[in-house]
């Protein structure tokens, strides 16, 4: 489809499929290609279309993204992550209350972001009375179900472009199990670690240096354990972040400036691309009302399933 | 067979199908080894982390899952 918009027979156009983490990977894989130089351009395009389905046939075709004994057992997304909330709360003293800081964060953001699909903002009061989905997840610790599309072009020449290009320093892939009852421990997400840890390498960065990320808050309780695996937290204390007001837009190093995938919206294939186009933004100075002064790097974290695997992108000027 | 639950989450909202509430939960035996179990409604209320129960066989909906008994 994308060869007969472009006019262009010659192009070579393929779809990366990632659960979650397409954009990401799809991202990665342009990456790849042009640093091998057998592309010199790639577009990288995430489209989805959610909202003319019904909410439980959309839930029916989402749990294909967790492992089969998951299927089998009917353990949903957010039952999944109801598993990794409860074990995290037990384990380091984290509350409901922090679950729902993330949520009420990232809807205050997306106040600021005019491509959001929600600009209404809760109290972590609303949050903790919300439905519940999958105890302790409730209705408002999920993203929702979006309609999206984001476009992304790489270029190996990038100067022909802009006088002002973001750069990929660093990107990196990692995976675990497909079931969070399968890991050693449930409440970290080593796919997260493994893909920052090679991203950061490539940078030749490491977290502190970050002004700005984005992580894959599909589910609250996973944006507390994202923070751990990119290294903004030791094991255990990502919930501090947030009681702290560490990451939110005014902290010392905002999370979710755009309004997460909470508020922003959740168009599966195409989050991971616009996900990096928010740091694009932040870099460039373009993020209008939400900008964090003086970008010189961002990072974004995009996961697919439970975690099973990762795309973790560090991105500079 | 012995196992107690390590964590637990009651479905209120499921894919078409389902019937609602059940609990799934993460349960553990003495050697260590992880399943993944179903909890049935008249279960539910008991549930705790740390409850100790028998995995039974049942078949539902043709297919056969191990349910949790405390």
């Amino acid at each position: 489809m994308a060869l007969r918009y472009l006019h262009n027979p010659q192009a070579e156009a393929f779809r990366i499929e990632a659960a979650c983490a397409s954009g990401g990977m799809a991202t990665y894989v342009a990456k790849q290609m042009i640093e091998s130089g057998s592309a010199r351009n790639a577009l990288v395009v995430g489209v989805e279309k959610m909202t003319q389905l019904s909410t439980g046939v959309t839930t029916s075709i989402l749990i294909r993204g967790g492992a089969p004994e998951e299927i089998k057992y009917g353990a949903t997304q957010p039952a999944a992550y109801g598993f990794v909330a409860q074990l995290y709360m037990q384990k380091y003293g984290a509350t409901e209350d922090d679950y729902a800081l993330a949520a009420v964060k990232n809807h205050k953001n997306a106040m600021k972001n005019p491509w959001a699909q929600f600009h209404k903002e809760f109290t972590v009061e609303a949050v903790k009375n919300s439905t519940m989905i999958a105890s302790p997840i409730r209705l408002l610790h999920c993203s929702p179900i979006t309609d999206g599309a984001t476009a992304i072009l790489l270029s190996g020449e990038p100067k022909k472009y802009t006088d002002t290009p973001v750069y990929i320093k660093g990107m990196g892939i990692g995976y675990d199990t497909m079931g969070v009852f399968e890991r050693e421990d449930p409440t970290f997400m080593l796919a997260s670690k493994i893909a920052s840890e090679k991203a950061y390498r490539s940078a030749n960065i490491g977290p502190k240096q970050l002004q700005v990320a984005e992580v894959h808050d599909a589910f609250s309780p996973a944006e507390i354990i994202a923070y751990e695996a990119i290294g903004l937290a030791n094991k255990g204390e990502g919930y501090r972040l947030l009681r702290e007001g560490r990451t939110m837009a005014g902290g010392e190093i905002p999370v979710n400036v755009s309004g997460g995938l909470k508020a922003k919206g959740h168009p599966i294939g195409a989050t991971g691309i616009g996900m990096i186009i928010e740091i694009y933004l932040q870099l460039r100075g373009q993020a209008g009302e939400r900008q964090i002064p003086n970008v010189e790097y961002g990072l974004v974290e995009n996961h697919g399933g439970t975690g099973a695997t990762s795309v973790v992108t560090v991105l500079g000027r | 067979m012995q196992v107690k639950l390590i964590a637990y989450s009651v479905i209120e909202v499921a894919p078409p199908g389902y019937q609602t509430p059940y609990g799934v939960a993460m349960a553990e035996d003495d050697a260590g080894a992880r399943y993944l179990v179903r909890i049935s409604q008249d279960n539910l209320k008991a549930l705790k982390i740390g409850l100790s129960g028998d995995l039974t066989k049942e078949k539902v909906d043709g297919e056969e899952l191990d349910f949790f008994r405390p």
